[in-house]
């Protein structure tokens, strides 16, 4: 028996019989009761018997950070490498991370940290530089040179100003030095599921946020008219539809459809003081830069349209 | 997805919800503990949507084991807190709460986790309504059973 069934024999219960595990297969999934008729082998483990069936037309599931390693995302191994060319956007602070596990998951949610991944740095680099101001290095035999003269004089003085240098002088580019300032500074950044933004039409506006349940039902406890009315409204609110119920109507309408993918939101701050020019071209020229920089990696499109400045 | 792993906790908000709209419709007072229960399941419900920790009131939540279970195993469970063996005996049998395995504060009154949805809505005078009638049965509870001890 044991060579003609290498799958195993399963025994029935007060051994009324056995079967192969080919014989298993039509055998009832279900007792009449609706509860599964469970096998289990000889290790007293479970034997499943439900095969996943994967839906094609089903729309691919939301797209979460994966939370396991996000340390990695924002301090990696070779950000020492990144700090020597880049030094510029390179900030030694820990960067830190607020992680929100979605779903009881605890490795996969949404993500905001205080700074950006250090894999944009070189594009902020580049940004910087072409949008920073540079300062004349100063020249002690130069007739109009002064060694306080870096960020300009005051008007009138015999020092003369920046500008005067740039008309008057021939500055090549090693004759000048980038400013101290930051042009672009990386402040904060989030990475979330772009169904959030369906879910709360603002921050604190989540259906599951308001207690709306436990509100209406201390409502019985109103003494006042004005209570009252309230907790009536909230009564026919949660008998319409609990919170939890509407969450879902929102994530799985079928009049729109419903966003999935991962969307990423970078906050920089700009100091005017370190611009070239703080209006004209080069401030559209920082506007497609940055832009640019959102796109980067890829994320399926929409791709994010608004800069948050 | 949402659906499934947030089941448990929406079911049980579902029949709390139906039990005490029933009360209401006949006239009779919610019961505090049941309706602090029910403030501890949408806040679990809330930080399953949202995945903040701020959602949790851990004075109530950590003892009943909601908060920490979610948190570490990534699996809610609630330590027993009803009169019945478990849940499905519970939700058969109205769902009534052992007074003395609510948790309590340092000062040993009962912890509440309804305070901040109450007060936005509706206002802190409501608020001590509940709050007055929750530490009254408490406390006869706990006068009861000293006299029955003796």
């Amino acid at each position: 028996m044991k060579e003609d069934n290498p799958g195993g024999l399963y025994e029935f219960p007060n051994s009324e019989g056995c079967l192969s595990d080919k014989e298993l297969e039509d055998l009832a999934l279900t007792s009449p009761d609706g509860h599964e008729i469970p096998i289990y082998n000889s290790t007293r483990g479970r034997v499943p018997r439900r095969k996943i069936i994967v839906d094609k037309n089903q729309p691919p599931c939301g797209v979460l950070v994966d939370l396991s390693n996000i340390q990695e995302l924002f301090h990696p191994d070779d950000i020492i490498d990144l700090s020597d060319d880049f030094s510029d956007s390179y900030d030694s602070h820990l960067i830190n991370i607020d992680a929100y596990p979605l779903a009881f998951l605890r490795t996969a949610g949404n993500l905001q940290a205080d700074g950006i991944p250090p894999c944009f740095y070189p594009s902020l680099t580049e940004i910087n530089n072409n949008v920073r101001k540079h300062h004349p290095i100063a020249n002690l035999n130069h007739p109009l040179a002064d060694s306080d003269s870096e960020m300009g004089g005051d008007g009138g003085s015999h020092h003369g100003s920046a500008n005067d240098y740039d008309s008057d002088l021939d500055i090549d580019d090693d004759d000048t030095t980038p400013s101290h300032l930051q042009a672009v500074k990386p402040i904060f950044s989030q990475f979330y599921n772009h169904i959030t933004h369906r879910v709360a039409s603002q921050a604190g506006k989540h259906d599951s946020q308001q207690g709306t349940v436990t509100v209406a039902i201390s409502g019985a406890f109103a003494n006042t008219e004005k209570d009252k009315t309230t907790a009536s409204k909230k009564l026919e609110y949660c008998d319409i539809s609990l919170p939890s119920e509407r969450f879902h109507d929102r994530i799985s309408s079928l009049d729109v459809e419903c966003p999935t993918a991962c969307r990423a939101e970078f906050v920089y701050s700009i100091d005017l003081r370190a611009l070239k020019d703080p209006s004209g071209r080069y401030v559209r020229s920082f506007s497609f830069r940055s832009f640019y920089l959102i796109q980067f990696p890829c994320f399926p499109p929409p791709y994010p349209s608004q800069i948050h400045m | 997805m949402y659906d499934w792993v947030s089941y448990p906790i929406t079911l049980l908000i579902e029949n709390i919800f139906d039990l005490e709209r029933e009360n209401i419709k006949n006239k009779v007072a919610p019961c505090p503990f049941r309706l602090e229960l029910l403030a501890c399941l949408e806040r679990l419900l809330c930080f399953c949507h949202t995945g903040n920790t701020k959602a949790f009131a851990t004075s109530a939540m950590g003892p009943l084991n909601l908060s920490r279970s979610a948190v570490a195993d990534s699996f809610p469970i609630m330590s027993k807190g009803f009169k019945q063996g478990n849940i499905t005996l519970a939700m058969r049998h109205g769902l009534e709460i052992d007074p003395w395995k609510w948790p309590t504060t340092k000062n040993r009154y009962p912890a509440i986790t309804s305070k901040r949805s109450q007060v936005l809505t509706y206002s802190e005078q409501h608020f001590m309504v509940c709050k007055t009638l929750l530490f009254c049965i408490s406390q006869e509870v706990h006068l009861f059973t000293c006299h029955a001890c003796g």
